[in-house]
C-alpha cells in the first residue's frame, strides 16, 4: 500500500532551506511514499499564535485543515510547525464543533520528518554511509518536546556509517531562537546563542544536525558571524548525502 | 547586580522596565558564570535523581492532580485544615493581602511580649516583605538561612526560590562577611558557613520568636510540612515559646499520603536530593510536660491575590506551584540574566507567569514575552503546569486588552492576512527574497538589518533566502 | 479563626460556590502505588536503611543489644565529646545508657536533668527514634516530653539507636504510620547530617544542625 505524504515546508524552509524540502521528499519517495505538495500552504498560524493573535492564528489553522484533510499522513520538517498544529490547534479549536473532528484527523496524522522515519516508517539507517568519515555532533530542538520526541534523531544519525558524533554538551538547552523572540531580546537572545555556538565549537564537529529552519538560522548566523566553519544541516541533508541524492534538483 | 536593579515588591503596583534590568544581566559575564556552574548542576541532579523513582511522567502527573484537586476543592479543604490545626491547639488567621498579614504577626508578637525572631526561609514572607516590617517595628530579626542569612547582611534580594544567593560567588559572600563581622577576608565556603554558625547559634538560643514558611500544609492532620537541609527551620519550632507560619492558602494538600509524594518530588525536583535533610511537620504547641517548642503556635493564611488566580479556570493550574525551582534551573533565559532581572520574588518561567497574575500584567507585560517558549519548564515542573501554554495566553490577554502598541497589532494583523491566500504568500516571500539578497550582496549572509530586523542582526548574521523556493522548485518538478 | 477580611467567603466565590461544600466532594487522586512506591518488601530493611542513609553522609552501624552501651561510648569518644545528653524514652532508660556513660567518664544527663538552655552546651545528642524509613535512609522522631526537640539538634553529634521494629519500607508506609498512631506535638525526619550548599553549591556539613549523625542499629 503506496502512503500518501503531504508535505508541509514551513515558511522558513521553504525559503531559507529548500534544499531540505527536496531531501525530505527524496528521501520519503526512496521508502515507497507517494509524496505530494499541496501549493495552497502558506503559514500553520504558529508566529500568531504564540505571539497572542489568537483569531488571526485560527484563520490560517482553517485553512491548513482544509489544504492538508485529503492526505494519509502530513510530514514536516520542522518540530516547531508540527508542535504548532499538534499541540495548540486543540486549543484553538476548542469547543469548536464544526471544526473538532477534522482538526483531530489532520492533527492526528502529522508527523515531524524524523519522527516519521522512526514511528511510522520505522526505518534503520544501518545499511547508509557517508562517502567520507564526518564528524557530526546533533542540537535538540526545544520544540521536539512538544509532541514527545526525545533521541529519535540521534539513533537514526548514530545508525549511519561514516558518522563520527561528537555528543554536545547543554544539547537539550535551547539556541535562543524563539521567533520574534530572537529580535524583541537580542541581548538575551545573544547570550544564550553564544553559549550554543561555544559548545558546538568544543565538540569540534563539522556539522552540527540541527532539524528546525528557525534554530538553524539562529545557530548558523551566530556561527557566521563568529566565523566559525561549523555547516550546520537538516538531518534530511545527512541522510541524502549517504543515499547518494542529488538535491540541486528533480 | 544587585545595586543596579531596585525591586518591587509584590503589591507596589508599578510597571517594571525588565528590558533595561534584563540586558545588563545578559551582558554581566561574571554572573552569567556563577549562574552557569551552579544551575547546570542543579539541573543535571534533578534528572539523575527523577530516575530514581518507577514512574517520573506518571508521578508528575500524579502530583499535579493531587494539587489541581486541591485547588479545585479550597474552599473544603481550608475549611478541614482550620478544624484540625485549632484541634490540635493552633490559631489560625486568614489574611487578604501582606498589610493584613503582617499586622497579625505584628500583634502577636506585641501581645506576648517577643522581641527575639529568628525566621528560616520562606518565598511568601519575601513575597510581603515580612522581615523589614519587623524590624521597622523595632523587633531584632535574624533570617537563619545561610542565603537568606546573606541576602539580610547585604540588603540583597534573593534570586532564586531554593538558592537564594546564586548569583554571588563565593569572593562576593567573602567579603560581604569581613564587612559585616568586621574579620579578615576568607573565602573558603566552610570557614564562611562556620562563621555563620557560631553568630547564629546565639541567636537561636535566645529567640522568643520563630517565623517559618510552609511547603505543605494537610488537611487532614491539620499540620505544616517544611523541608531544609540546614536545620534552621527546625530551631524555629524548637526554641522560641511563640511560632508563627505565614503560608500561602495555595498549600493545602488533603492527605499524609500526599505528603509523601510530595515529599520525594519536591526534594528530587528543587535540589537533586532523593529527601532534604530535614522535613519538619508540626502544627500546635508543645504537648503537656515538653520542655521545648513552642507554647503557642499561630498559622497565618493568605491569599495576597491567589484568590483572583483561583477564579479564572484558565490560570487556576498555575497556583500548583510548590516553589521547587527546577524550571528556573532548566530555563535558557534564567541561566543568563539570574533572578533579579524578572523584577519579582518569583524568578525564571514560572515568575514570568505569576508575577503578572499576581501583579497585574500592565506592570508586568514584558514578562511573558521574554520567553523562547522552549518548553524547558514544562518538562521540569513537577506539578505539570503548562507554563509556555500560559505564557502565551498572557501574550494573548496583552493584545486583548491592547497592552502592546497599535502599531505591533496592525504588524501581526497585516502579516497574518498575507497569509491567507497563496498569491500574497508568493508576492511576500518574493518580496523579502528580493530585499535580503540585495541587502545580502555576495557572502549570502546578510550583516546588518534595520528597525525591527536589527535586533537579530546586532549579534548574529542573517542567511540570505535561496535563490528559488520551495514552492517554485516543486513547480519545476511536474 | 480570624477572617476580618472574608478570605474564605473570597475563596467560595472563586470557585463559584455559595455555599460550603456539606460533604466531602468527589475524593482525591488515589495514589498509584506502582507510580509512587519505592520500596515495597518488608525484607531487607535494615541493609537498605543502612545503603541509604550512608549515602547521605550518616554513620551506620549494626549492634547487638548487649554491646550497645560500650560501642556508644567508644563512638562518643572517638567524636570527642565528653557533654552527652540522653532521652528518656524506655529503651534508652531500661539499658541504663545515661548512667553507664557517665560511668565512662563522660558528664552524660538525662533530658529529664537539663533545660533546654543548657541543651545548647552539649557536644552529643543520644536518642531513640520512632521510625526508620529504609527508601530514604531517614529517622523519624515523634516529639514528646520524654524526647526534647533539642536533642538531635542542637549538639554537633548526634546518635540515633535504631530497633528493628522501627523500620519501615516508604515514605508512604510511614505517612500511614502517622496517620494511624499520631504526629505527637510534631515530628521530625532526618535524612543526614546537617548541611548547606549556599555558597556556590560548595556543600558544608554541620549548619546550624548535628554535623555527625550516627545510627546505632540494634541487630
Amino acid at each position: 500500500m503506496t502512503r500518501r505524504v503531504a508535505l508541509f515546508i514551513t515558511c522558513l524552509t521553504d525559503q531559507f532551506y529548500p534544499r531540505v524540502g527536496v531531501a525530505v521528499t527524496k528521501i520519503l519517495e526512496h521508502y515507497g511514499c507517494e509524496v505530494e505538495f499541496p501549493q495552497a500552504q502558506t503559514c500553520c498560524g504558529q508566529p500568531f499564535f504564540n505571539n497572542g493573535f489568537h483569531p488571526e492564528a485560527k484563520e490560517l489553522a482553517k485553512r491548513f485543515v482544509e489544504i492538508f484533510e485529503p492526505y494519509d499522513y502530513i510530514v514536516s520538517p520542522s518540530g516547531s510547525c508540527t508542535a504548532m498544529v499538534r499541540e495548540q490547534y486543540h486549543q484553538l479549536f476548542a469547543h469548536d464543533h464544526a471544526w473538532e473532528h477534522s482538526m483531530a484527523a489532520v492533527t492526528g496524522r502529522t508527523f515531524e520528518f524524523v519522527e516519521f522515519l522512526d514511528k511510522v516508517l520505522q526505518v534503520n539507517l544501518s545499511d547508509l554511509k557517508l562517502p567520507q568519515s564526518s564528524s557530526i555532533s546533533y542540537h535538540y530542538t526545544c520544540h521536539l518536546r512538544g509532541i514527545g520526541v526525545k533521541d529519535e534523531g540521534l539513533k537514526l544519525l548514530q545508525q549511519i556509517g561514516n558518522v563520527d558524533f561528537r555528543p554536545l554538551e547543554k544539547t537539550d538547552q535551547c539556541c535562543g531562537f524563539g521567533g520574534t523572540f530572537a529580535m524583541k531580546y537580542p541581548d538575551i537572545s545573544g547570550a544564550i546563542v553564544e553559549d550554543k555556538v561555544q559548545c558546538i565549537a568544543d565538540t569540534k564537529a563539522d556539522t552540527l544536525i540541527c532539524n528546525d529552519a528557525g534554530c538553524t538560522m539562529n545557530i548558523a548566523g551566530m556561527c557566521h558571524r563568529e566565523r566559525m566553519p561549523t555547516k550546520v544541516k537538516h538531518i534530511s541533508e545527512v541522510i541524502a548525502e549517504a543515499m547518494g541524492l542529488d538535491l540541486s534538483g528533480w | 547586580m544587585s545595586d543596579t536593579v531596585s525591586l518591587p515588591v509584590i503589591g507596589s503596583h508599578e510597571p517594571f522596565d525588565f528590558d533595561t534590568a534584563s540586558t545588563a544581566a545578559a551582558h554581566n559575564e561574571p554572573l552569567k558564570r556563577t549562574l552557569n556552574t551552579a544551575v547546570m548542576r542543579q539541573y543535571t541532579g534533578r534528572q539523575q535523581r527523577m530516575t530514581d523513582l518507577p514512574d517520573p511522567d506518571a508521578i508528575r502527573t500524579l502530583a499535579g492532580d493531587i494539587k489541581q484537586h486541591t485547588l479545585d476543592y479550597l474552599d473544603y479543604y481550608l475549611d478541614q485544615l482550620v478544624t484540625n490545626v485549632e484541634r490540635n491547639g493552633g490559631h489560625v488567621y486568614f489574611a487578604s493581602n501582606g498589610a493584613e498579614a503582617k499586622q497579625i504577626i505584628l500583634d502577636i508578637a506585641a501581645k506576648n511580649r517577643a522581641t527575639r525572631v529568628i525566621k528560616s526561609k520562606s518565598m511568601v514572607s519575601e513575597e510581603v516583605e515580612l522581615a523589614q516590617a519587623m524590624e521597622l517595628a523595632g523587633m531584632d530579626v535574624v533570617e537563619t538561612d545561610l542565603g537568606e542569612f546573606i541576602v539580610q547582611i547585604s540588603h540583597d534580594k534573593p534570586s532564586h526560590l531554593v538558592a537564594p544567593i546564586v548569583h554571588l560567588n563565593k569572593a562576593q559572600v567573602a567579603k560581604m562577611f569581613a564587612d559585616y563581622f568586621g574579620t579578615p577576608y576568607n573565602d573558603d565556603p566552610k570557614a564562611l558557613t562556620m562563621q555563620a554558625r557560631d553568630y547564629l547559634r546565639d541567636k537561636f538560643r535566645k529567640a522568643d520568636f520563630g517565623i517559618t514558611g510552609g511547603n505543605f500544609l494537610v488537611a487532614e492532620s491539620g499540620l505544616v510540612a517544611c523541608v531544609e537541609n540546614e536545620g534552621n527551620q527546625r530551631q524555629s519550632v524548637t526554641t522560641p515559646r511563640i511560632l508563627v507560619s505565614l503560608v500561602g492558602i495555595e498549600k493545602v494538600i488533603p492527605r499524609m499520603s500526599d505528603l509523601a509524594v510530595m515529599i520525594k518530588l519536591l526534594s528530587r525536583s528543587a535540589t537533586g536530593q532523593p529527601i532534604t535533610i530535614y522535613n519538619n511537620i508540626f502544627g500546635g504547641p508543645r504537648s503537656a510536660g515538653e520542655k521545648d517548642g513552642p507554647e503557642e503556635f499561630h498559622l497565618v493564611l493568605i491569599d495576597n491575590g491567589r484568590t483572583e488566580i483561583l477564579q479564572s479556570e484558565e490560570y487556576r493550574e498555575t497556583l500548583r506551584c510548590i516553589r521547587c525551582g527546577a524550571c528556573l534551573n532548566a530555563c535558557p533565559i534564567y541561566r543568563k540574566i539570574g533572578g533579579h532581572a524578572y523584577g519579582s520574588v518569583y524568578p525564571g518561567p514560572i515568575g514570568a507567569l505569576i508575577t503578572p497574575l499576581f501583579q497585574g500584567l500592565g506592570n508586568y507585560k514584558d514578562l511573558p514575552q521574554a520567553s523562547s517558549l522552549c518548553g524547558a519548564c514544562y518538562e521540569a515542573c513537577p506539578v505539570k503546569i503548562n507554563i509556555p501554554k500560559h505564557l502565551i495566553n498572557l501574550r494573548r490577554d496583552i493584545v486583548n486588552t491592547h497592552l502592546n502598541g497599535p502599531f505591533e497589532r496592525a504588524f501581526y494583523r497585516f502579516w497574518a492576512w498575507t497569509m491567507t491566500s497563496r498569491v500574497m504568500y508568493y508576492v511576500m516571500t518574493q518580496l523579502q527574497k528580493f530585499d535580503l539578497r540585495r541587502r545580502a550582496v555576495h557572502s549570502g549572509w546578510v550583516r546588518k538589518l534595520p528597525l525591527f530586523g536589527s535586533g537579530w542582526t546586532q549579534v548574529r548574521d542573517m542567511p540570505a533566502p535561496a535563490r528559488r523556493t520551495f514552492h517554485q522548485q516543486w513547480h519545476g518538478k511536474k | 479563626m480570624h477572617d476580618p477580611s472574608h478570605v474564605m467567603a473570597k475563596v467560595r466565590r472563586s470557585l463559584k460556590r455559595s455555599q460550603p461544600l456539606g460533604v466531602p466532594p468527589v475524593p482525591p487522586p488515589v495514589i498509584n502505588e506502582p507510580v509512587a512506591r519505592l520500596v515495597s518488601s518488608d525484607i531487607g530493611l535494615p541493609e537498605l536503611f543502612a545503603q541509604r542513609a550512608s549515602e547521605l553522609k550518616m554513620l551506620v552501624e549494626t549492634v547487638s543489644i548487649d554491646d550497645l552501651a560500650d560501642k556508644l561510648a567508644a563512638f562518643l569518644s572517638e567524636v570527642k565529646t565528653k557533654r552527652v545528653m540522653l532521652t528518656d524514652t524506655p529503651l534508652i532508660k531500661s539499658l541504663g545508657l545515661t548512667v553507664a556513660l557517665r560511668e565512662q567518664g563522660f558528664d552524660a544527663r538525662s533530658w529529664s536533668e537539663i533545660t533546654l538552655d543548657d541543651a545548647y552546651d552539649f557536644d552529643a545528642g543520644v536518642t531513640e527514634v520512632d521510625f526508620a524509613v529504609a527508601e530514604t535512609g531517614t529517622v523519624v522522631i515523634r516529639h514528646r516530653p520524654e524526647h526534647g526537640r533539642a536533642i538531635s539538634l542542637v549538639p554537633f553529634v548526634h546518635v540515633a539507636i535504631v530497633q528493628p521494629k522501627n523500620f519501615v519500607p516508604d515514605l508512604l508506609d510511614l505517612m500511614e504510620r502517622l496517620t494511624a498512631e499520631g504526629t505527637g506535638s510534631g515530628v521530625t525526619m532526618i535524612s543526614g547530617p546537617s548541611k548547606t550548599a549556599d555558597i556556590e553549591l560548595n556543600v558544608v556539613t554541620g549548619v546550624h544542625g548535628p554535623n555527625i549523625v550516627k545510627a546505632f542499629i540494634l541487630g
